[in-house]
This record gives structure tokens, C-alpha cells and sequence, in this order.
């Protein structure tokens, strides 16, 4: 299963850029009010099997099929709809910062300038400070992968990154960074993957 | 002496025979001048081999600086999570002086929701904290405003000085707290020097006037009244802490003192005797320096002492335990008002303010050293951590900082917490042996906040929160359940999952029947169910459908250490594990599936706060955050509904808090497994000979859990979802998306990928072909046909 579910991403990617519509169903329900325009969807290799029946829509998942990554509508009137919404917001106004607290963005001042400085390790300690005020302010994860990147720790630059995108899948200049770093690990294929979605959408 | 006497016999024989006698003389005076220069030579090497030794004994006491260790210091900015309350004890621990106005750094005062302080400020290598006034507003536990008194303006944050809570200096049972000469204040120095040894900084080791008034008092007085000894000579008495007082041992003194004078500097003597003086005796600690002492008497630094607390402790130097605040307080005092007569005398200390001094009482404070000490649990965890790092010999010798993760505050009462609940449960049950150990860490930094490794956490012996490897019970299950939900194709919180009797068969043949905790069965029930009432027999049906390979590889994955059988046993948490470590694999869950290791200290710096070492936060993915956001909404399930609803009680206005119990068989192991947003901890109750405790998850550990983390800055569990995960509203019993305002549907989140079916109504139409209720049961009929294959 865990193969299967791998190889059907691989694929996946490949497509990412290809589909646009044909070949699959659009989902039942109506689309959440504060969801926004979905992102750029991959089709199923394969059609969904889909019957109606009193009143019931059954949607079954066909044996050995492709992970459906058509969104799933969540319910309105959300606060996950607003995170969205800010996740969003946070990935393209970088470096324009989204609403931080006093004291996450002083920490967030004096990591920056230390690193202006080129005093990595003080830039460290300051966004480590931060990110424990601010779990999941995606910004400061990025910068903290940047200064291991600059420190030479591939490995926690890339975990640190990976965090980053995980809190703002959206944010160019989060999968921009996991690019570099990728490529600094000497893994091309991720640093493309990464690429291709770092452009601007 | 035994010159004068041959040079009278010489003299009485040249007197009767001349030339014989000049011959003898001639002898006598070769011998005389052999003697002598004999005996200077014997004196010069003695002289010698004292210089050698004393100034060895020096550079030791100059170089053994043990390495400081140091809590983590209190963070303030507004919004921070700091009641008035906690602000206060952490200034205490500090050794702050209340009072009623705050001049001077170390002093705060309190005036309705605001608490005012002079911060001493610390010179911490990345970002020293310079001292300053500042006033701290609170709305109830919660800081909402932080002001620079002077200036006025807005403080984004700030750290207080931290808290010592030890000194890694294994050598002997003694600690001390070092001063440089040039953090002595001034007028402590005028004032030591005014007292002992007047003309400290004029005379060569040995006071020749001091002496000869010494000896005239002596002489009048017919006994020994004055010692006249220099601080020089006081240092090097010190030094060989023998009590006798021969004139063989005050010359060796004098020469052993003028020989220091020889090779090092004033400043640097004073600065060794300021740090090296016995001042007291607490327990069988010695109090060695006048920081130490003044800790110990004040409950502050000695710079932060008043003129009449400075001049009791230069006082008890003539007889520490003679003048011992605390068992002679009047004999204490007098002594004090003497050395403040000398200061007046010397012009440094007003008539007036004699008289005033003269009629006040000593005021002792506790506080201070004792209060603050580490448990020797979290101590030998720092020491294990610094010693992958550096030598003992480093560790004893360099002066270093060590800088922890340790709240001393949550410390001091976990261990209360601890020692009442087991006590509690003892009397409660009937029972006694009763073992406990609880680690409490902040999740996203894996920064140990407290340890207790014993149900008495004074005693420095077995560490059970590190290394009390017990089976870890249905903790695991939640580790478990991530396998299954980390395929959102397969396995979703309304899948339905049987509750029917299941048995294994090894391959020696053994069968393997496992059990609910009641006995019963539930037949179906959902993976949201089954995880919330801790139902075994579901539980061991899904890992059986997963693949037992599949989820020992996972779990190993997730950092579960030792030897991982592929038995179903494994899915109920036959395996062993001590507190700490499972507390790291928790991580991943509140990180949304980053794991963070744990670590007790953040940074070395040497003696002059230059930093040698920093331990800095490392993350590690191990699983999808929608995995981790799935299973972690199913723990506060088990908070809200499920084994751990008791907690509710305890944590109104905290809620929702995610949990877990653990009991492992027949109830030897209490487990409980819980966090918020911004604290994780684990506790276990048990006994050493792995005997039968009776309790329970929720009876034992839980109780134990609660009771320290009542006590901390606890944040409700994050529900923020990834974008991989939505929220629906579900009819659980029939696993059907519903409208959400249907009642009786649960509101939970959904990964994207999965299949779920949708209904427009709350109820399905009645001209259905199949009800709800066959549905169901034919869903379980399926399943038990798949299980029974």
C-alpha cells in the first residue's frame, strides 16, 4: 500500500502541470464560502466509481486507484478556513510581515540583524526564542533553515525548511529555499520538484 | 639561641689559655659558621618547599572554578503566561529584596496588578540583558503590559537574570559562589580591610606594627587575646584549616604569607580570601566566601547588601560559629555594632546612623542557595549531557556556565506534587513502594522543564525518568492509530473497526487471547471510539489488518528504541520504554509530526560569558502533519469523552487538552500521556520490583500528571488543521458526512483523500432500501468475515 501510495505521488507530480480538467468528476457538495478558488488540481488516474442512492452520494474508493487529491469541501464558517486564508496571506507577504506580536518580532529583528552581521549562531538562538512564542509562524521556520543552510547543517536546514512549508504550502520563497537546499544535498530531483512550485501561482 | 651559648664557652676558654684558645676558637668559629649557614640553608629550603606549597595551594584555589549551572531564565513580554504570583517566587528564588520603593537593582515592590522591579540584568552571550527598571502589569494570569520606568516606553521583551540552581564541582561536598576583585563593592573592600588588616595594602604579607601591638596586648592581657595576623595570613591559615596556635605554626604562616605577597598581587589575594573565608556551617556544607554567605545569611548577592549587613558578615570572620546569626543573634549583633564603631572611626559610616544601627535588630532572610538547588535527578542528567561534551577535568577546573532548561519553579513543585500524590495513593489503597517519576518538556523546543526520578526527589539514586524501562501499555496506541490514519485511503477517525474477540498463535504454538479492560466486547466501532475508550480487541484487529512488519517498522521509525517484536502484543504496548523517551516520541504529535529530541541544556559559555557550545533546537519529520493533527485530535477525545474525562475537572478554561492513559499487565505499570499547545508530560507510577500497583492509567499516573501540570503555563492542544485536513461534521454510527447543524453528529477533521460518504439530511430517508441500522451491521458482518478468513 505504502508502495503504491509512493508511486502514485510520483506520477502525480508528473501531471501536476499537465491537468486542468477532463477525465474526472467534480465533487457533489458545494464549495465552502471560506476556502477560496482551489489550487491547481491533479486528476485520479483512474475515474471514481460514483452512484446515488436515497439520498446518500457514495463515493468508493476502486481497488489499487490513484489518492484522490480533489479537495474535500470543508464545512463554512471555519477558523481553519481563516487559517488558510493566512497561511496564504503570510506566504506572500514575505518578507512584509503578518501580524506578529511584540515580542516574536523583536526576537524576529535581532535574529535579522545578527545574521546581517553574519553572527549565525546568534540569529539562531533569537528564532529559536521566537518559534517557541509563535509554533506556527512559517516565516520564522524558514528563516531558521536559512541559518543552518548558511552553517552548513544540511540536514536540519532541510528539516527546518520542511517545516516551513508544511505551516505555508503556498509560500514561493518557502519551496524556493527547500530548492536550494536540495540541491546543496545533491538531490536533484527534489530541488526540482521544490522549484516548480516556488514559482509564483 | 645556639649562637650566644658557644659564643660564651669560646669566651671563657680564650681566657684561660690563649693559644690553645685561639685554635678553639678558630674551631668554634668554623663550626659557628658552618652551623649557621647550615641552619639558614635548612631555613631556606624549609621557606622553600612553604613557598612551593602555598603557592600550589593558591593557584587551586585561584583555578578550581566549578562550572556554574544555571536554570532558564524567566522570559516577560506581554502576553506571556506569568501570574503576579510566579513573577514574585522566581524573584525570590533571585534572592529580589521586597521593599517599598525600588532604588537599586534587586529590589521590587508590589502595588496592586502591577509588580515593579529593578532588573539586575545578565550578561548572556547572545543577547545581554542590561539592568533596568521596569513595571510589569498583569490582567489575572497573564502579563499584559511590560514599561521602562524611566522612559516610559513599551518593553517587546526582556529576560530576567537566571536562577543558580548548582555547581558541577564533584571534588568535594562544598560549593562556592565566586567573585571577581572587581565585583567586590568598594566599600565591602574599605570596610574588610578598616576591620582585619588596616594597612593590607602598605604592609609585605606580615604587619610589623599589627604584630608588636598584638604581642604588647598579649603580654598585658598574660594569654592570647590578639592575633595580629594580616588577611594575608588569615588566607594562608585558611588555606590549612588546623587550629593550633603554636609560635612554630605562626612563623610558618608569616613566612608561608609573605612568600604569597612575594609572588602575587593585592587584588588577587583579597579576591582569594574574599572567596576562600569560613563563614559558617549549614549541615555538613561548609560556608566557604562571603557570597556564599551572603546568600546563605541574606538570601541576596553581597553587592546588593546593606552597610549593616556587609558589617555582621566582616564581623563573624573572628569567630564564624561564635557569632552565628542564627544560633548566637545577640552575640552577632554586638559584634556587628563593633565593626560599625571601627567605621565610624574611619569616617565611613555616619554618628547618626550608628545610633540608628544601634537599635535595630539583624534581619536574616531565608532563601537563596538552598531554596534554588536542582534536583539531583536533573543534575546527573545536565552532568551525563556535558560530560558526551567535555572532560571532568574541564568541568571541575574551567569556570564555565552551563545554562538548562530547568523551571525551578515547576521543579520545586512537581516534587511536591509527587511526593502528596504517592503518599495519597498509599493511604488510599493500602499500599506502600509505591514508585513515581514525571518529565515535564516543552514539546516544540524539547526543552526538560522538570524531572522528578523519585518519589523523594532529594535522594540522588535511581533515576526512573530516564532509565526505568517499563512497558509502555496502551500509551502506545496512539503511535499505533497514527500507522493506520497515516493512509487517509484506508483509514479515517470514522472508520469502522471490530471489537470482537480475536486470538494469535506464535510460532511455538502459543495462543495469544487478548481482552478489553471491562470484558466485554463492543462489536463495531469506529477508530475515534476505539482510541478514546482504549479498546484492545479493536485495536488488535486493525494492526492485524496493517501488517504487524509494517507497524514495527513504523513505530521504530518513530524512535521507539530496543527490540521491537512483530507480535501482535506489540499493538498494546508490550514494549519497554522509560518516561523521557516516550515523551520525545510525543513530540512529533504536538509538532504536527516533527520529533524533537529532548535536551537539558541550551548553552556552555566560559568563565567571561563567551559562548563554547550552544544546543540548538533539531527537528526530524517522521510523520505527515495531517497524521499527526488526526491523532492528536483524537487525545483530546480521550479528555473530553473517553478514559481521561476525570482531567476535565482539574482543567476548565485549559480545555482541549490531549491524553492518554496506559496500564500495563495486571497492573504493574501506571501510565498517563498528556499535553496543550506548549507543555508534555509523562508520568508513571510503578513499583522498583515490577510488582502489582492495582492502579490503573487514569487511577495513578493520571492523578499524578494532574497534579503537576495544575501548576504550569499550560496552552490548550492546538486543532489548527494543515490544508490537507477540513473539518466535517459525521454520524459516527453510520460514518456519513451530515449537514452540520445535525445533532448528535461529531465534528471532525477529514483528510482530504478519504472516501466519505454524504447525506443531505440528518436522518437518511425513510423510503431507504437499507436502514441505518442494517448498515452497520452489515459492515460488520464484512469485517468479521475478514477476520475470521
Amino acid at each position: 500500500m505504502t508502495f503504491l501510495a509512493r508511486t502514485s505521488v510520483l506520477l502525480l507530480a508528473g501531471l501536476l502541470s499537465a491537468c486542468a480538467g477532463g477525465g474526472m468528476r467534480a465533487p457533489v457538495e458545494e464549495r465552502s464560502a471560506g476556502g477560496g478558488a482551489p489550487a491547481a488540481v491533479p486528476t485520479p488516474a483512474r475515474e471514481v466509481d460514483t452512484e446515488r442512492r436515497d439520498g446518500v452520494v457514495v463515493e468508493a474508493l476502486p481497488e489499487a486507484a490513484a489518492p484522490r487529491l480533489e479537495p474535500l469541501p470543508a464545512d463554512a464558517g471555519e477558523a481553519d478556513a481563516e487559517d488558510d486564508a493566512g497561511a496564504q496571506q503570510l506566504a506572500l507577504a514575505t518578507p512584509a510581515a503578518p501580524a506578529r506580536d511584540g515580542a516574536t518580532q523583536s526576537l524576529l529583528s535581532a535574529a535579522v540583524q545578527a545574521a546581517a552581521a553574519g553572527e549565525w549562531d546568534r540569529a539562531q538562538a533569537a528564532l529559536e526564542r521566537a518559534v517557541k512564542l509563535s509554533p506556527q509562524d512559517a516565516e520564522l521556520w524558514r528563516q531558521l533553515a536559512y541559518t543552518h543552510f548558511r552553517e552548513g547543517d544540511l540536514t536540519q536546514a532541510a528539516a527546518h525548511a520542511e517545516r516551513a512549508v508544511a505551516l505555508a504550502p503556498g509560500s514561493a520563497a518557502g519551496w524556493a529555499l527547500v530548492a536550494e537546499i536540495e540541491s546543496a544535498r545533491g538531490n536533484e530531483a527534489a530541488a526540482a520538484r521544490a522549484r516548480s512550485k516556488s514559482a509564483p501561482r | 639561641m645556639a649562637k650566644s651559648k658557644s659564643k660564651t664557652r669560646a669566651a671563657k676558654s680564650s681566657a684561660r689559655a690563649p693559644r690553645r684558645g685561639r685554635k678553639l676558637r678558630k674551631w668554634l668559629w668554623f663550626f659557628l659558621r658552618h652551623a649557621l649557614l647550615w641552619l639558614l640553608v635548612a631555613v631556606a629550603a624549609y621557606w622553600l618547599w612553604l613557598d612551593r606549597e602555598v603557592a600550589a595551594t593558591f593557584e587551586t584555589k585561584q583555578w578550581a572554578l566549578p562550572a556554574r549551572v544555571y536554570a532558564r531564565p524567566l522570559e516577560l513580554h506581554a502576553g506571556a503566561r506569568v501570574s503576579p504570583e510566579r513573577l514574585r517566587r522566581e524573584l525570590d528564588y533571585l534572592g529580589y529584596q521586597r521593599g517599598e520603593t525600588v532604588a537599586a537593582r534587586g529590589q521590587y515592590r508590589q502595588a496592586g496588578a502591577h509588580i515593579e522591579l529593578y532588573a539586575r540584568g545578565f550578561r548572556f552571550w547572545d543577547f545581554p540583558e542590561a539592568p533596568r527598571r521596569v513595571r510589569v502589569r498583569f490582567a489575572d494570569e497573564v502579563i499584559e503590559a511590560l514599561v521602562a520606568v524611566d522612559g516610559g516606553e513599551a518593553i517587546d521583551l526582556m529576560r530576567l537574570d537566571p536562577v543558580e540552581i548548582g555547581s558541577i564541582n564533584p571534588r568535594r561536598f562544598e560549593d562556592r559562589k565566586l567573585l571577581a576583585y572587581d565585583d567586590l563593592p568598594r566599600e565591602f573592600v574599605r570596610m574588610l580591610v578598616a576591620v582585619e588588616d588596616h594597612r593590607f595594602f602598605s604592609h609585605h604579607g606580615v604587619d610589623g606594627f599589627g604584630l608588636m601591638r598584638a604581642m604588647f596586648a598579649n603580654l598585658r592581657a598574660g594569654r592570647l587575646v590578639q592575633g595580629g595576623s594580616t588577611l594575608t595570613q588569615q588566607l594562608v591559615k585558611n588555606f590549612y584549616l588546623t587550629r593550633e596556635r603554636t609560635l612554630a605554626r605562626k612563623l610558618t604562616e608569616m613566612m608561608m604569607a609573605v612568600s604569597l605577597e612575594l609572588r602575587y598581587d593585592k587584588r588577587q589575594i583579597l579576591e582569594t580570601y574574599v572567596n576562600e573565608v569560613f563563614l559558617g556551617q549549614d549541615g555538613n556544607r561548609a560556608i566557604h566566601g562571603f557570597e556564599l554567605a551572603a546568600q546563605f545569611y541574606f538570601g541576596s548577592p553581597l553587592a546588593e547588601l546593606d552597610i549593616e549587613e556587609m558589617a555582621l558578615l566582616v564581623g563573624m570572620v573572628k569567630g564564624p560559629s561564635v557569632y552565628d546569626p542564627r544560633r548566637h543573634p545577640e552575640a552577632a549583633r554586638k559584634r556587628r555594632d563593633v565593626v560599625l564603631e571601627v567605621l565610624a572611626r574611619h569616617g565611613m559610616f555616619g554618628a547618626e546612623a550608628l545610633r540608628r544601627a544601634r537599635t535595630e535588630p539583624i534581619a536574616l532572610r531565608v532563601g537563596g542557595a538552598g531554596a534554588t538547588a536542582a534536583s539531583p535527578a536533573f543534575m546527573a542528567l545536565v552532568k551525563r549531557q556535558l560530560l558526551r561534551d567535555y572532560s571532568a577535568s574541564d568541568l571541575n577546573a574551567a569556570g564555565l556556565n552551563v545554562f538548562t532548561t530547568l523551571d525551578i519553579d515547576l521543579q520545586r513543585r512537581s516534587e511536591a506534587a509527587t511526593r502528596s500524590t504517592i503518599d495519597a495513593l498509599e493511604s488510599e489503597r493500602g499500599r506502600d513502594s509505591l514508585q513515581a517519576a514525571i518529565v515535564v518538556v516543552e514539546p516544540r523546543s524539547g526543552e526538560i522543564l522538570s524531572l522528578v526520578g523519585d518519589r523523594n526527589a532529594g535522594y540522588a539514586g535511581f533515576n526512573r525518568a530516564l532509565d526505568a524501562r517499563r512497558p509502555i501499555g496502551s500509551t502506545v496506541k496512539p503511535l499505533v492509530y497514527a500507522h493506520a490514519l497515516a493512509q487517509p485511503e484506508r483509514y479515517a477517525l470514522f472508520t469502522p473497526l471490530a471489537d470482537v474477540a480475536v486470538s494469535w498463535t506464535d510460532e511455538q504454538g502459543n495462543t495469544w487471547r487478548p481482552k478489553n479492560f471491562d470484558g466485554e466486547e463492543q462489536g463495531r466501532v469506529t477508530v475515534l471510539e476505539a482510541l478514546t475508550r482504549s479498546l484492545n480487541l479493536a485495536t488488535v484487529n486493525m494492526g492485524l489488518d496493517l501488517g504487524l512488519e509494517p507497524l514495527r517498522d513504523h513505530l521504530a521509525g518513530l524512535g521507539i528504541e530496543g527490540r521491537l517484536n512483530a507480535y501482535p502484543s506489540l499493538l498494546l504496548g508490550a514494549v519497554d520504554m522509560s518516561p523521557a523517551a516516550l515523551a520525545e516520541v510525543y513530540t512529533a504529535l504536538v509538532n504536527d509530526g516533527f520529533k524533537v529530541p529532548l535536551r537539558a541544556i541550551s548553552d556552555v559559555t566560559t568563565h567571561e560569558q563567551r559562548k563554547l557550545k550552544r544546543y540548538g533546537l533539531e527537528i526530524a519529520r517522521v510523520m505527515e502533519p495531517a497524521t499527526a493533527a488526526l491523532v492528536r485530535f483524537a487525545m483530546t477525545r480521550v479528555v473530553a469523552e473517553g478514559t481521561a474525562r476525570a482531567l476535565q475537572r482539574d482543567f476548565r478554561g485549559r480545555l482541549p487538552l490531549a491524553g492518554k492513559t496506559g496500564t500495563s499487565d495486571d497492573n504493574r505499570d501506571s501510565w498517563f500521556v498528556g499535553f496543550g499547545a506548549n507543555r508534555l508530560a509523562v508520568a508513571w507510577i510503578g513499583r522498583d520490583d515490577n510488582g502489582v500497583t492495582g492502579l490503573t492509567g487514569s487511577t495513578g499516573a493520571m492523578r499524578l500528571w494532574s497534579a503537576v501540570m495544575r501548576h504550569t503555563a499550560l496552552e490548550p492542544a492546538s486543532l489548527t488543521l494543515p490544508e490537507t485536513l477540513a473539518w466535517h461534521t459525521v454520524d459516527l454510527a453510520s460514518g456519513v458526512a451530515v449537514p452540520a447543524d445535525c445533532a448528535g453528529a461529531a465534528r471532525i477533521p477529514v483528510h482530504r483523500r478519504t472516501m466519505i460518504e454524504r447525506r443531505d439530511s440528518c436522518t437518511p430517508v425513510s423510503t431507504a432500501p437499507s436502514t441505518p441500522a442494517d448498515q452497520p451491521r452489515g459492515l460488520l458482518d464484512r469485517l468479521r468475515g475478514l477476520f475470521s478468513r
